[in-house]
C-alpha cells in the first residue's frame, strides 16, 4: 500500500510540474459538457449514495454526502 | 499601438505551398496592414482587394467629409428639423454607441467629435494649443448625446453645430467586419491590423500562434509584452497615438466628453477578446475612466487586459497569459 | 466539482457582447466568450429504479426515487444549487450472511427524503460556499452543514478547494422503539484541481472525516461497533479530451481509502464519453472495487465473544465488486434533454483484490435504471 501511494504521488507531482501554462484561448475542450468532472450532478449524487449504502469506504468526491443513514 | 504578428513567412511542406502574404495600405487615418496564408499569389491579391474594399466602405459609409455619406447628411442638419433615416448598420453601431455612451457615465459620446474643433493634434497643418476654458464651454454646448433625438431609424441633432461622429467605434467595427468576410471568403488563417487594432483568425499552417505586440507607449521601438494568440483581438488605446506637450503637460487625443478635455490615468490600455469591437470598447471606456475607475471597470468585465498607468506602472488583469518580450 | 468558469458572466460585458452580436458579418460567437460565460441555469429531474439481491431469483430490496436538482446564477456574483430526493425503499435489507438469511429479517418499507443547498459567492481569484443538508427516514435524520473555499490562479489552470462539513445524526429503530442514538460527524477536504494540457486535467482530493457517537446497525443481531470512527480518502480523477473521436472524453477515478476500523480500499472507475453524430453521447462505464474486512467483522455464527465489537453486516466484509453501466443522453434543442443509464454491480469475495476473501458470504446483485430529463438555460 505505501508503494503504490508513494507511486500514485510521484504520478501526480510530476503531472503537475510537466505541465505548460495553458492559455484561456486553449480551453475550448473544457467547455464541452463531456470534460466536465461531474457531468450529472443527480446521477454522481445517487450513485454515491449506494456505493457508502453497499460499501465500507467513502469519500473524496466532495463533502457531506449528505448523512448516509448507512449504519 | 500593437503591431502586426511576426510569423514564418512561408511554409512548403510539398502538401501545400501556403505562405504568408502581406498588404499594407492607408485608410481610416492612418497605415493598416493585412496578412493572411493562401496558397497562390494572385488568390491572396483577390482578398487583399475585397477586404481593402470593405475597409474603403466603412470608411465613406461614416465619412465626415464626403458630401453623400450617411453622417454629412446628418451633421448638416443638425439645428434643423430635418429626421434623417439611416440605415441598418448605421442604426446599430448608432446603438452601440448608445450603449458605450451609458456605460462610460457619458464620457463616450459620439456627438463629441467637435472637440477636434478646438483640440488640434494635427501640428503639421496648425500650431498646436491648449484651449481656452471659455472654448471649452462653448464647445461642451454642442456636446451631448442625450440631446440627440434617436429614434431609430429616425435621427435628428437638435443644435446647429452639433456633429455625430463614429470614429471612435469604427475603426474596430471594421477589424471585425474584416475577419468576417475574410473567413466567408475561406481564407484559413490571416490577421488585420487597422491602425494597430487587431484581430487575428485561424491556425497558421506553419503551427505558430500569431504574435502580436504591445508597444512601449513612450518608446514605440519597444515592445512591452507579445500576446500569443490562436485567434481573437488585441486592441490597444494610449496617450502616444496623438498628442502634443505643452508646458510639460501632455495632451492626447482621448476626449472626455463630459469635461472637453483629454484624459490623463493611463499611458495605455490594451484588451483581448474575440471581438475587437468590444476589446477597443473596452480600452476606450478604461482610458476616459482613468486610472482607478478604469481598473475597476476593467475588472468587472472580466475580460484580459494590460495597462500602463500614467506613472508608468505596468499593471494586468483578468487571467491572461502574456510573454514577456526577450529584449 | 466544476472548474472556474462557472462564475456567473460579467453585466457589463454580456451588454457589450448583445450589442455586438446584434451587428452582422463580425464573425462572432458567445461562445468565444466562455473564459467568462456563465454556468448556464440547469434544472434537471431524474428517476432511480434499484434493485438489489442475493440469490438471482429473490428479489430483495427495492428503491424508486425521483430526484431534483437545480443550478442556477443569481445577480452578479453568486450562484445557488440544491437537490432532492424522494427514495421509497421496500423489501430486505440483504446484509446477512447466509446463515442468518430468513432469521429476525423483518422486510423494510421505509422513505427516504433528503435535501441538500449550497449557497456561492464568488471572487475574481476565489469563491465561498455556504450548503446544508438534511436527510429524513423513520428511524434516521441526518442534518449538516458545510463551507467550501475555493481558490483559483490568475491564469485559471490551477484551482484548490478547501472545505469543511458537521454532520449531526439521530438514530433509532422501528424494531427497538427504546433506542435513541446521536452521532457526530466531522468532514475537512482539501483538493487541487489542474488543467495540464488542452486537453487534459487532473484532480486530487484528500477527504478525512471523523465520526463520534452510534455507529452500529440497530437491525442486526449482535452488531456492536465502536464509538467513533475516522476514515482517509484519496481521490484521484483524470479527465481527457479526444478531439479527434467526435469530441469524446475520458475519465478515470482512483480512489484509496483507510479508516479506523481496518478498512483498506482501493477504486478504479473508468468512463468514456462518446459523443455521436450532433446530439447523442453514448457513455460506457467500469467499475473495479475492493476491500478488507474491517478488525471486527466476524463470518462465523454464533459469535465466540459478544462482549467485543464486532458485525456480521456484509458491508464490512472483505470482498471486491465489479461495476458496468452504460448510459445514453439524446439533446432534444432548446436546451433539453433526456438520458437513461443502466448499471450492474456484482460484489463477490472473490473480486477483492488479493483473492480468497471471506468465505460464506453470498454474492450480492445490484442493478439499477436512471432515467433524466434536464433543461438548460442559456444566458
Amino acid at each position: 500500500m505505501p508503494k503504490l501511494i508513494a507511486l500514485l504521488l510521484l504520478l501526480i507531482l510530476s503531472a503537475l510540474s510537466a505541465c505548460t501554462p495553458v492559455s484561456p484561448w486553449q480551453k475550448e475542450a473544457f467547455s464541452k459538457r463531456q470534460m466536465a468532472l461531474t457531468t450529472d450532478p443527480l446521477e454522481e449524487r445517487f450513485r454515491l449514495h449506494q456505493q457508502a449504502s453497499k460499501e465500507a469506504s467513502s469519500g473524496g468526491y466532495g463533502l457531506g454526502g449528505g448523512g448516509c443513514g448507512c449504519n | 499601438m500593437s503591431f502586426g504578428a511576426r510569423s514564418i513567412a512561408e511554409l512548403s511542406d510539398g502538401r501545400s505551398q501556403a505562405a504568408l502574404h502581406r498588404h499594407s495600405f492607408n485608410a481610416l487615418g492612418g497605415l493598416n496592414e493585412l496578412q493572411l496564408w493562401s496558397g497562390s499569389e494572385e488568390q491572396a491579391e483577390q482578398h487583399f482587394s475585397a477586404l481593402v474594399a470593405e475597409v474603403r466602405r466603412i470608411e465613406r459609409l461614416w465619412s465626415r467629409y464626403l458630401g453623400d455619406s450617411i453622417l454629412s447628411k446628418i451633421n448638416s442638419s443638425a439645428g434643423s428639423d430635418r429626421r434623417i433615416e439611416v440605415d441598418s448598420e448605421t442604426a446599430e453601431i448608432i446603438d452601440y454607441g448608445a450603449l458605450l455612451f451609458r456605460e462610460s457615465a457619458k464620457r463616450f459620446d459620439l456627438t463629441s467629435g467637435v472637440l477636434r474643433r478646438i483640440w488640434n493634434f494635427r501640428t503639421e497643418q496648425l500650431p498646436t494649443q491648449v484651449p481656452t476654458s471659455a472654448q471649452i464651454s462653448e464647445t461642451l454646448s454642442m456636446i451631448g448625446w442625450h440631446r440627440v433625438e434617436w429614434q431609430r431609424p429616425w435621427i435628428r441633432l437638435p443644435i446647429s453645430g452639433m456633429e455625430l461622429d463614429l470614429g471612435g467605434i469604427g475603426k474596430e467595427y471594421a477589424v471585425d467586419r474584416c475577419a468576417g468576410l475574410a473567413l466567408e471568403r475561406g481564407i484559413i488563417a490571416g490577421l488585420i491590423n487597422l491602425g494597430g487594432d487587431v484581430r487575428v483568425f485561424g491556425q497558421q499552417p506553419n503551427g505558430l500562434p500569431w504574435q502580436v505586440g504591445i508597444v512601449d507607449p513612450r518608446d514605440q521601438s519597444k515592445v512591452l509584452a507579445t500576446v500569443l494568440l490562436k485567434s481573437g483581438s488585441l486592441a490597444t488605446s494610449g496617450d502616444y497615438q496623438r498628442f502634443f506637450i505643452r508646458d510639460g503637460v501632455r495632451y492626447c487625443h482621448i476626449m472626455n466628453a463630459q469635461t472637453g478635455r483629454p484624459v490623463t490615468g493611463f499611458q495605455s490600455v490594451s484588451v483581448l477578446s474575440q471581438s475587437c469591437l468590444i476589446a477597443g470598447s473596452a480600452t476606450s471606456l478604461a482610458m476616459l475612466f482613468g486610472e482607478v475607475r478604469g481598473v475597476r471597470y476593467l475588472n468587472e468585465l472580466g475580460l484580459p487586459w494590460l495597462a500602463v498607468t500614467a506613472t508608468g506602472r505596468q499593471m494586468r488583469g483578468g487571467g491572461w497569459l502574456v510573454e514577456e518580450a526577450q529584449r | 466539482m466544476q472548474l472556474m468558469s462557472r462564475r456567473p458572466t460579467k453585466r457589463r460585458l454580456r451588454l457589450l457582447l448583445q450589442a455586438a452580436l446584434a451587428l452582422p458579418g463580425l464573425a462572432l460567437s458567445s461562445d468565444a466568450f466562455a473564459q467568462t460565460a456563465p454556468s448556464p441555469a440547469v434544472v434537471q429531474i431524474k428517476y432511480a429504479d434499484y434493485r438489489d439481491w442475493q440469490k438471482k431469483d429473490e428479489d430483495r430490496m427495492e428503491v424508486l426515487a425521483p430526484m431534483l436538482y437545480f443550478s442556477a446564477p443569481v445577480a452578479e456574483e453568486w450562484q445557488v444549487d440544491g437537490s432532492a430526493v424522494y427514495d421509497s425503499m421496500s423489501g430486505a435489507s440483504p446484509f446477512y450472511l447466509s446463515t442468518l438469511s430468513g432469521a429476525s429479517g423483518t422486510g423494510i418499507d421505509d422513505s427516504r427524503i433528503a435535501g441538500e443547498s449550497m449557497v456561492t459567492h464568488f471572487w475574481d481569484s476565489w469563491s465561498l460556499g455556504l450548503g446544508g443538508q438534511v436527510s429524513d427516514e423513520n428511524d434516521y435524520l441526518s442534518r449538516g452543514g458545510k463551507l467550501q473555499a475555493r481558490w483559483w490562479t490568475e491564469d485559471r489552470n490551477t484551482v484548490v478547494s478547501v472545505g469543511a462539513a458537521f454532520d449531526s445524526d439521530q438514530i433509532s429503530s422501528s424494531n427497538d422503539p427504546t433506542l435513541f442514538e446521536k452521532r457526530r460527524t466531522g468532514g475537512y477536504l482539501l483538493g487541487v484541481t489542474q488543467i495540464l494540457d488542452p486537453v487534459s486535467l487532473v484532480q486530487s482530493n484528500i477527504t478525512f472525516t471523523s465520526g463520534a457517537g452510534f455507529f452500529s446497525d440497530p437491525y442486526k443481531a449482535f452488531d456492536n461497533r465502536p464509538r467513533s470512527r475516522d476514515q482517509w480518502a484519496w481521490l484521484t480523477r483524470y479527465v481527457r479530451y479526444f478531439a479527434e473521436a467526435n469530441s469524446a472524453a475520458l475519465h478515470l477515478d482512483y480512489r484509496l481509502y483507510q479508516d479506523s476500523w481496518s478498512v483498506y480500499s482501493q477504486m478504479l472507475e473508468a468512463a468514456w464519453y462518446q459523443p455521436i453524430g450532433e446530439n447523442w453521447m453514448v457513455r460506457p462505464s467500469l467499475r473495479y472495487y475492493t476491500q478488507s474486512a474491517a478488525e471486527f467483522f466476524e463470518d462465523t455464527f454464533p459469535p465466540a465473544d459478544v462482549d467485543q465489537f464486532l458485525t456480521f453486516d456484509q458491508r464490512m466484509s472483505a470482498f471486491g465488486s465489479i461495476s458496468m453501466g452504460l448510459k445514453i443522453e439524446r439533446e432534444l434543442g432548446n436546451g433539453w434533454s433526456v438520458d437513461g443509464a443502466v448499471e450492474f454491480v456484482q460484489q463477490r469475495d472473490d473480486l477483492k483484490l488479493n483473492g480468497g476473501g471471506t468465505s460464506g458470504i453470498a454474492s450480492f446483485y445490484e442493478r439499477y435504471f436512471l432515467f433524466g430529463l434536464t433543461r438548460r438555460f442559456e444566458p
